[in-house]
């Protein structure tokens, strides 16, 4: 390493030496600095994140156990960014075919508010007492919903080919319509009425998704944790990373090499959308009530962010699902750190931008090469 | 039918017309209200001057074949600039407080542009993709204007004022001969002019001039257009410049109307500028539509929500009505696609 380049960079991947233009084999082999994995920067972020608080704030690492539940920093970042990183598991895949899902946070209001419908126990625009549904069919019907919406986006972009901003773009806007005539603009609260017996209630059951059981760690966590294992174990595992790459790279070569790039455009929107439920699911769990305004209102945009930072490229064809998941757990920190260091939370949206436009300059073709210049002639 | 089909393949925006005078009828017909009048219009077109305005400058960069997502931050920020500048906090004018308001107003919207032609800069240059750059400048905007400050901020200013009331006081002509000049209030719609303005502008500077010219050969084909030997730099870098410098004005549009500034305002906006041009028929891809498309895509939207508003839907069924007229222009515009290269 040179000391000329900024003090954390790591070797960038170098283009193919000048000269003859001539690929012999040892070029075309992967370099040592090629190597590096992809999430190279979202692991650069959270260090820095760590170190600056290991510094400035060491009590961000104080966890404890108090009624036996977790309580510290660490746990709150994974606990309020679960909904960003389940989110943002799906959105990589989605971006890895080359689209972009902009409805993620409509998504998300609408299996709040299909939930808090059917666990409500009175009708919200008729006041008129129901019984409250069990807890499966709460949970199947949001998640319904959400793979339903999927569905819709998945359609209209694998099957009708239309461009994937303005297909998302639809459910953006219609979405939360949707949940607010779902709800006839109320939003579920999710409370316990005070003379029904609380274990056996519904709505009680629900409440504990956002709530520890296993030694004091919120389910949120654990359910982020089994969701991310199991993708990756399934995308890497078999050949579906692979065909979501190469439908970002090439769409037409994979249609021609026989592979169903509609199906599996739409098998990434479904699964997002199915991403999208349990995030809605945990959301309306941590703030109980389905909100059809408020629930994953900009989320989008963190979830892309997070996904930028992991590495993955935002046209697609190159992804890394743990890139992600660490890019979101940096945006979280982030807000976390702020938070604690006492510094106004509105900059964190100033904070947010320096980095997306840090990416941004990374991942640009002419600035990687200007760099590569700079290194060799040093 | 078949000449009628080739029309409309040629000119979408027919189609967009005709759903626009439908919904017009239908909207006032079905309401007991009156309708049917020139106030209706003007209302229609005052309160819907911010969305038109940014809608412009999003044309403009959507013909080029790319987009821009932070117009709903500047408009939030160029209120709350406005607003900070022109305020006087405690009755003492300083250096960031009680500036002459069309200063303050010049001064917000040359930065926008500033910022825009900067974003234009690394999208052409550093070959950055436009949704993300301007996604981080949709975050720096707003960080900007909520640092600055979270609370909404009343402008008191008498200039102001009149520009939100939109009555000023001209010199009463009848009474002109007599020493002692008495004042009439006259209104004037500024929005509604400084709306019918910019489209003027837009679609002039799109259809009659070179630059205007250029971005529907960009759209098409950048490396054509590069062949041609069409300026596609300056082109590229000015569009976001434009299209900045017309959210700052729709900023100031809001500004006006409501003579105050808040940094959470037009959240969003962004995403119904470009459904207006959509609807309009205006291609995201690049290269196909205008100014002129986006006005009756604005119209169409203006009246929707409108209708909507005259009827007692259930609340939510708007926006279900304005994505479900998104989706249908959407599946007509590529069906006339496929009926042209048949």
């Amino acid at each position: 390493m040179t000391t000329s380049g900024p003090p954390a960079s790591a070797p960038l991947p170098t283009p193919p030496s000048s000269g003859p233009p001539v690929l012999s084999y040892t070029q075309l082999k992967p370099s040592r600095s090629r190597q590096l994995p992809i999430y190279i920067w979202a692991v650069v972020a959270l260090a820095l994140l760590l170190v600056y608080n290991l510094i400035f704030s060491p009590s961000f690492y104080h966890i404890e156990m108090a009624n036996g539940r977790l309580i510290g920093n660490p746990i709150n970042v994974l606990h309020y960014g679960s909904k960003v990183m389940l989110i943002a598991l799906g959105m990589t895949l989605v971006i890895a075919t080359g689209g972009i899902d902009l409805s993620v946070g409509a998504i998300m209001a609408i299996t709040g508010c299909v939930c808090g419908l059917l666990l409500c126990d009175k009708n919200l625009v008729t006041l008129q007492a129901r019984t409250p549904s069990p807890l499966w069919l709460a949970l199947a019907a949001g998640l319904g919903a959400a793979i339903l919406a999927g569905l819709w986006n998945g359609t209209l972009i694998g099957y009708l080919k239309i461009q994937p901003i303005v297909a998302t773009l639809i459910l953006m806007i219609s979405g939360r319509g949707l949940a607010i005539y779902l709800t006839g603009g109320q939003a579920p609260t999710l409370t316990l009425p005070a003379e029904v017996p609380a274990r056996l209630h519904p709505i009680e059951q629900f409440l504990a998704i956002a709530k520890p059981t296993f030694f004091g760690i919120p389910n949120t966590i654990l359910i982020v944790a089994v969701m991310s294992l199991l993708t990756i174990l399934v995308v890497r595992r078999t050949a579906l990373g692979m065909f979501f790459e190469s439908i970002g790279n090439n769409s037409a070569t994979c249609e021609v090499a026989g592979i169903n790039t509609r199906f599996f455009v739409l098998l990434s929107y479904v699964f997002l959308g199915f991403c999208c439920g349990l995030a809605g699911i945990v959301d309306a769990s941590m703030n109980t009530i389905g909100d059809p305004n408020q629930s994953g209102l900009d989320i989008e945009l963190d979830a892309i962010v997070a996904v930028a930072i992991g590495g993955t490229s935002l046209v697609g064809g190159r992804f890394s699902l743990i890139g992600s998941l660490l890019g979101a757990i940096a945006m979280q920190t982030l807000n976390v750190t702020i938070q604690s260091s006492g510094i106004d939370p509105q900059w964190n949206f100033v904070v947010k931008a320096f980095v997306v436009i840090v990416i941004c300059l990374l991942q640009s073709p002419k600035v990687r090469a200007k760099l590569a210049k700079f290194k060799k002639s040093a | 039918m078949n000449s009628i089909l080739q029309l409309l393949a040629k000119r979408p925006v027919l189609i967009t017309i005709v759903v626009c005078v439908a919904m017009y009828f239908l909207a006032g017909f079905t309401t007991d209200r009156p309708f049917f009048n020139v106030y209706t219009m003007i209302n229609l077109l005052q309160n819907n001057a911010m969305l038109g305005i940014v809608a412009v400058g999003m044309t403009c960069v959507i013909l080029t074949g790319g987009i821009d997502l932070s117009v709903g931050s500047v408009i939030g920020w160029s209120t709350l600039i406005c607003a900070f500048l022109i305020q006087t906090p405690k009755g003492q004018p300083s250096f960031f407080h009680g500036w002459n308001p069309f200063l303050a107003m010049a001064t917000v919207v040359a930065i926008a542009t500033a910022c825009g032609l900067v974003v234009g800069i690394m999208v052409h240059y550093l070959e950055i993709p436009p949704f993300l750059i301007t996604l981080a400048m949709l975050f720096l905007y707003r960080g900007w204007a909520l640092v600055v400050t979270t609370n909404e901020i009343s402008v008191t200013e008498p200039h102001v004022k009149a520009l939100a009331d939109g009555l000023f006081s001209v010199p009463d002509p009848l009474t002109k001969v007599r020493a002692g000049q008495d004042y009439i209030q006259v209104p004037v719609y500024i929005r509604t002019v400084a709306l019918l303005t910019v489209l003027a502008i837009g679609s002039w500077l799109v259809r009659y001039t070179g630059f205007g010219r250029s971005l529907y050969a960009i759209g098409g084909s950048e490396n054509s257009a590069n062949l041609m030997g069409l300026p596609v730099a300056r082109s590229k870098v000015v569009v976001y410049g434009v299209c900045s410098f017309c959210s700052a004005l729709a900023g100031l549009a809001l500004f006006t109307q409501k003579s105050a500034g808040a940094a959470l305002n037009a959240r969003g906006n962004e995403l119904d500028a470009i459904a207006v041009t959509v609807i309009g028929g205006t291609l995201l891809s690049g290269g196909v539509g205008g100014i002129v498309n986006t006005f009756v895509g604005l119209i169409t939207y203006a009246i929707i929500s409108n209708a909507m508003s005259l009827h007692a839907f259930p609340t939510g069924v708007d926006r279900m009505d304005i994505g479900g007229l998104l989706l249908a222009f959407i599946l007509l515009q590529k069906l006339l696609q496929m009926k042209r290269r048949a």
